[in-house]
């Protein structure tokens, strides 16, 4: 347990050293002055759009920083020739961003408690957010480990994000509803949507449990399945 | 002594490569001694020193550590191996403490590095970010990084490649300082001085096939020829002449030379272990 926690202090402090913490924090400021500026009305609508740039797509962006740093500096190879295992470290990291989304939901959510008056499921909330960063993480290590650099993955990252926002837009539009609805939570950033949305307001059961265990889902198979047998091709080729 | 490795027949493939870069090599590694891979580059060096340290797996033959197969070994492997790779691994946006902090960490067996900065001339810069350091003090950083655990076996890869003669001396006499502590440094080079001065027992490989297993010693007794160089003055001119060094005592004309000639210079010359290495590899070890 000390060494895990030793792990995980060192990686954040990697990540505030090569200012990849500063930039999400950055986010997240800007979010929270966008916040205290508006009315009470805008905000409860606003909160779960917010949150959700941070727990999901930023939380992509700021995993896919840090991985190419680490590629670039070959510090993953040598990460295995070291006694700790490599899933341990892929947890570690994985904490380290749940961590980073943790500290934004504090920012945004805060700030939006302190300028305006509502209501709001704190707990469930948070418990939301991380799942949203877990399974957007996840998504996030399958297109990094399979990009051969940045660039390569900003397009399928791109994609991807237009992909997972096409249902909030649609619904927006007005050319999904009703039943439908349903359908669009097959992005994992629209289920985490709904989940933000139903910490702000009313719950709907049968959203709520698809939303979670589809969530869940998405990191519990993929980070077993397919990200670490990656991770580990990936550092060997150093 | 114990056999630290021993290595029967191995061959090895990358994924996605078209033939064995490894063809066959079997060699041992004995305990404290250095052991040096010798080789041009492309020569399969590196991907020896990745196999028997368990970053790569997929080998062919038989590898044998302390006795035992080395895939049966779990991560508790690495607490007492050290390992240096062929470029210099750190994290460039922290300082040199902070690197060696982070991968000391990983380690339950840990060495007081400070004493280890001072001697590389380090301790001064160690709160200055890695990415700042020139070269040379980047191959300090990494040889003490792969001491940080008290390695029993210590793998270093082309551990003087690019280094100015002084901090190559620096490194030289660390690795030789570590193997008169008992423990015991596998070494890949392209360079001869590292071979001659600092390897026990020393294997040439090319295009993936060792080519030659020997000691420092045998080879140049084996490849090299001993004789006499003699420079004297005749007619006014230097001239010079070479006899062969055996029999010397009998050698009618070498001892005629000597008592007639106004002598400028004697010397015994031997093959070098470069010209050695050119014949056996049959290239330049700059090539
Ligand atoms: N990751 C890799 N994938 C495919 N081939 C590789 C890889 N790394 C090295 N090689 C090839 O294997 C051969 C041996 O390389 P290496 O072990 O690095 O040689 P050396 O260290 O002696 O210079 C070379 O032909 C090289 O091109
Ligand atoms: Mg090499």
């Amino acid at each position: 347990m000390i060494k895990l926690f030793h792990l995980f202090k060192s990686e954040i402090i990697r990540l505030i050293k090569y200012k990849i913490f500063f930039f999400g924090l950055l986010v997240s400021i800007i979010w929270a002055v966008i916040i205290a500026l508006a009315d009470v009305q805008s905000v409860v609508g606003l909160v779960p759009y917010l949150v959700l740039m941070d727990t999901g797509m930023m939380s992509i962006i700021l995993l896919a920083a840090s991985f190419y740093y680490e590629k670039q500096e070959g510090t993953m190879q040598s990460m295995l020739v070291t006694p700790v295992r490599l899933s341990t470290i892929l947890l570690i990291k994985v904490a380290a961003m749940v961590f980073m989304g943790i500290v934004s939901f504090v920012v945004v959510v805060g700030t939006a408690l302190v300028f305006h008056d509502f209501d709001i499921r704190i707990l469930p909330f948070l418990g939301a957010c991380m799942l949203a960063v877990l399974a957007h993480t996840a998504i996030g290590y399958v297109l990094t480990l399979h990009s051969k650099d940045f660039l390569s993955l900003l397009v399928k990252y791109m994609g991807v994000a237009l992909l997972f926002f096409a249902p909030t837009l649609l619904v927006a539009l007005g050319v999904f509803s009703g039943d439908w609805e349903l359908l669009g939570l097959l992005s994992p950033t629209y289920a985490a949507q709904k989940l933000f949305a139903m910490a702000l307001g009313e719950i709907d059961q049968a959203t709520l449990w698809i939303s979670v265990t589809y969530l869940a889902l998405i990191p519990a198979l993929l980070y077993p399945l397919v990200i670490l047998k990656r991770y580990e091709i990936v550092a060997m080729e150093g | 002594m114990g056999k630290v490795f021993e290595v029967r027949d191995l061959r090895f493939r990358y994924p996605k490569g078209a033939k064995d870069v490894i063809n066959g090599i079997s060699f041992a590694v004995e305990e404290g001694t250095v052991f040096g891979l010798l080789g041009p580059s492309g020569a399969g060096k590196s991907t020896t020193q990745r196999i028997l340290t368990k970053i790569l797996s997929n080998y062919q033959g038989e590898i044998k550590y302390w006795g035992k197969d080395l895939s049966a070994f779990s991560k508790a492997f690495y607490e007492d191996v050290g390992v240096g790779f062929e470029m210099p691994v750190h994290f460039n946006k922290l300082s040199a403490q902070e690197n060696l902090d982070y991968f000391a960490s990983l380690y339950k067996r840990n060495i007081d590095y400070r004493e280890l900065l001072t001697r590389f001339g380090l301790f001064e810069a160690r709160k200055q970010m890695v990415g700042e350091f020139s070269k040379g003090m980047k191959v300090r950083l990494n040889f003490i990084r792969a001491l940080l655990n008290d390695p029993q076996v210590l793998f270093l890869d082309e551990p003087t490649a690019g280094l100015d003669p002084k901090n190559a001396k620096i490194i030289k006499e660390a690795i030789l300082e570590y193997k008169r502590a008992g423990k015991t440094i596998f070494i890949t080079t392209h360079l001869m001085g590292d071979v001659e001065q600092l390897c026990d027992t020393v294997v040439f490989m090319n295009n993936g096939v060792i080519t030659e297993t020997s000691t420092v010693r045998d080879l140049k007794l084996k490849y090299g020829k001993k004789e006499l160089n003699i420079e004297y003055h005749e007619a006014g001119k230097l001239t010079a002449r070479s006899f062969p060094l055996g029999g010397i005592g009998k050698n009618r004309e070498f001892l005629d030379l000597i008592a007639t000639k106004e002598l400028e210079t004697i010397h015994s010359g031997e093959t070098t272990l470069e010209d050695i290495f050119i014949k056996v590899t049959g290239e330049s070890e700059h090539d």
